[in-house]
């Protein structure tokens, strides 16, 4: 009974592999003409995905650098394919927490690199984090970039695998001396986190109000990142009498010191400058109300700016897949993914040092630039694109970030200042 | 110097906020005799009680009852982790308390703080203010803060009242004395090691459910408020109640008078410097009493 049952399963699965090669749309014949694509090619996404960094910046750089790939995928066909005598592959993307500190940092870039074989490494935030993973990306030889860090030391080093998208410090120095200048402010507090964004920012604007604005009196405050109440801190500052202040904190503490100006009195009657774009993100006006209005602050990028084919597609799709506006970060980090992608389709290789050899002689299409390079320039220019930068400022309670007056650069003031 | 009475004021509205921490992990290890190393996620489970609550159940106006509402329902959950991981340690056939109990309360910690991010996001979060800014005697004060503290110091006399005037009182004093002594006279150790555990991890819970205003709301803002409770229970003495308030106090105008006469960017050196010096001075702790053993 066995044998039998066992023949006449031999019969029938013989009669449907003869049947399942004949109809059409079977099984496909091996030959030239069947579609070849290669394994996927890894983009690594490093980016503080839990505190003590700025966990979310990192959910929206992860945005970003997602749509960043399914753009390559489907706009740009991929990357290698038959212009490199290669299959086609589709660019995949891989998270990694940073926490925001060097030590996590490290470990998760060496994990991408050897365990999930990444060609190139994007989503970094916090400078601490990328200048501690700079050596290392050098090590490795895998193309690091610094989607949100902006210590100047990342490019000023030389570093032959890391490459700098981002404003830098000294522009955001130059940019706020120049603010300050016009302005006409005289006595200026900085209250700075003890990081290296917090020190560099410190040091670089003192210099250039140095140089562009002598006569103002500047002063500067350094706290713990861990502290929570900055109460007394607040007290010096407001016994110095500044007319403006300067938040260089970053994400929690940022908040803290609107909070604990305004407990102590110093806000509203003393401007304060916020030093990235945290008052853009949807929580800002949930946290703080009221004394959101009057805050000027540092953005990257303005609804109303002209943005490239690719950045408009980001736009639009962004929009569609999260109900809100996109934000510089994921502007940012969608960026780096193109442009690594188009990397790699002019070196024709996926191999790092190749990868970095296209990067410092070519020219690739970004979100807002249809030209950017990163030449072996002097100084700071190292391996970097130059990125406006502005200073806008609420005037009205939840005021919507497109609304914000745009104060500098002059030539695209919308307003004045709101004192 | 003009700031002194501000500088004063914001040291002891801290201080009565540090004193909640302290005194429940004081609590937890007298009874336990156990340091639980997850009583910042319990302060940071109390902020995100009292964020959901006041603003989307309650209303800003009745954030004070959200206060206690957030102690419930992290002593409720106090409870249950209490009987399911920290129960077993006390049974017969275990063995080095203190590394299982160490073990646990951190991986818990890492745990909750690891929940909290996958489902409430990492951002930072503010509920609403609970009062305007008031001046008094002419030094201005935030309001949250200052009801913050006023909140402090009732649930700090809620406790004292529980702990000194009730049977239930006198049975965890008992225990916490001679835990052998006190099972010989019936009293159910067992039942109040849950309670304490579920007290203890409400009084932290409450702190960060009367802080969420003023130090906002995020998965681990509760780490600095642990290592000052650690600090806290260290200078006022392991185990001495009296200690952990007194210690709290002193630490909020060491920390307070520190940043504002020698320099901000040290706040948080302050307290471990007291520390230092306390445990040159007096190993023992301010109401600690040397012990013993044979």
């Amino acid at each position: 009974m066995g044998s039998v049952l066992r023949r006449t399963g031999l019969i029938g699965l013989l009669v449907v592999l003869v049947f399942a090669a004949c109809a059409p749309g079977g099984a496909p014949a091996p030959g030239p003409q069947a579609p070849t694509e290669g394994p996927p090619v890894k983009i690594g996404v490093l980016t503080p995905l839990s505190p003590p960094g700025d966990a979310a910046a990192g959910q929206i750089i992860i945005r970003g650098a997602t749509l960043g790939a399914e753009y390559v995928n489907s706009v740009l066909g991929g990357v290698l394919g038959p212009k490199c005598n290669a299959p086609t592959s589709k660019v995949e993307v891989l998270t990694a927490d940073d926490a925001g500190t060097p030590e996590k940092g490290v470990a998760g870039f060496r994990k991408l690199v050897a365990e999930d074989k990444v060609v190139a490494v994007v989503g970094q935030f916090h400078s601490s984090v990328t200048l501690a993973l700079a050596p290392v990306a050098d090590q490795l030889q895998v193309p690091l970039f610094s989607t949100q860090s902006s210590d100047t030391k990342i490019t000023a080093n030389h570093y032959a695998f890391v490459f700098q998208t981002h404003t830098i410090t000294a522009d955001r120095a130059a940019a706020v001396a120049q603010f300050i200048k016009e302005y006409g402010f005289k006595k200026v507090a900085i209250v700075a986190e003890n990081t290296d964004y917090g020190a560099g920012n410190t040091d670089a604007l003192k210099a250039e109000l140095g140089r562009v604005a002598p006569t103002v009196e500047v002063r500067g405050w350094v706290f713990d990142r861990q502290t929570a109440d900055l109460t007394p801190l607040l007290l010096q500052v407001k016994d110095f009498g500044p007319d403006l202040i300067y938040n260089l904190g970053v994400g929690a503490p940022a908040y803290l010191i609107v909070k604990q100006a305004n407990d102590v009195g110093l806000l509203p009657q003393t401007p304060m400058v916020i030093s990235y774009d945290v008052p853009i993100r949807p929580e800002f006006w949930q946290n703080l109300g009221p004394m959101g209005k009057g805050i000027i602050f540092v953005a990257y990028y303005h609804p109303k700016q002209p943005l490239t084919d690719a950045g408009k597609w980001m736009q639009q799709q962004y929009e569609a897949k999260y109900r809100e506006p996109a934000l510089y970060s994921s502007f940012a980090a969608f960026g780096n993914v193109i442009i690594v992608a188009q990397a790699i389709n002019q070196a024709c290789s996926t191999k790092g040092p190749d990868i970095a050899k296209a990067l410092e002689t070519g020219r690739f299409k970004s979100w807002n630039l249809d030209s950017a390079g990163f030449p072996k320039a002097e100084g700071a220019d190292w391996h970097r694109v130059k990125q406006p930068l502005l200073l806008l400022q609420y005037t009205a309670v939840n005021q919507p970030f497109d609304q914000a007056t745009i104060l500098f650069p002059p030539e695209m003031k919308t307003g004045t200042l709101q004192r | 110097m003009g700031q002194l009475p501000q500088v004063v004021v914001a040291g002891l509205m801290m201080g009565a906020l540090y004193a909640l921490m302290a005194v429940g992990i004081t609590f937890i290890y007298s009874l336990m005799k156990m340091i639980n190393w997850g009583m910042g996620e319990f302060y940071m489970l109390g902020s995100y009680a009292q964020l959901v609550l006041i603003t989307l159940l309650l209303g800003p106006s009745l954030w004070f009852l959200g206060v206690p509402l957030a102690m419930v329902g992290v002593f409720l959950l106090g409870l249950a982790i209490q009987k399911g991981l920290l129960a077993p340690m006390f049974g017969p056939e275990a063995e080095r308390r203190d590394e299982y109990a160490t073990i646990v309360t951190i991986a818990l910690s890492v745990l909750i703080q690891n929940l909290v991010t996958i489902l409430a996001g990492p951002y930072q979060w503010s509920p609403p203010e609970y009062l305007p800014l008031v001046t008094i005697g002419g030094i201005s004060v935030n309001g949250s803060r200052l009801a913050a503290a006023a909140g402090a110091l009732v649930i700090l006399g809620a406790f004292y009242f529980l702990v000194r005037r009730t049977w239930l009182g006198l049975a965890f004093l008992g225990a916490a004395q001679n835990r052998v002594g006190a099972e010989v006279a019936g009293v159910d150790v067992r039942r109040l090691d849950g309670l304490a555990f579920g007290i203890g991890v409400a009084l932290a819970a409450a702190a960060g459910a009367l802080l969420a205003p003023v130090f906002l709301v995020y998965p681990t803002n509760g780490a600095v408020s642990t290592v000052k409770g650690f600090e806290i229970i260290v200078i006022g003495g392991l185990g001495s109640l009296t200690g952990s308030v007194v210690a709290a106090f002193l630490l909020g105008l060491v920390e307070s008078f520190g940043s504002v006469f020698i320099s901000p960017a040290y706040q948080d050196l302050y307290g471990f410097v007291f520390l230092i010096a306390m445990l040159f001075l007096r190993p023992q702790g301010l109401f600690g009493e040397r012990e013993r053993r044979v």
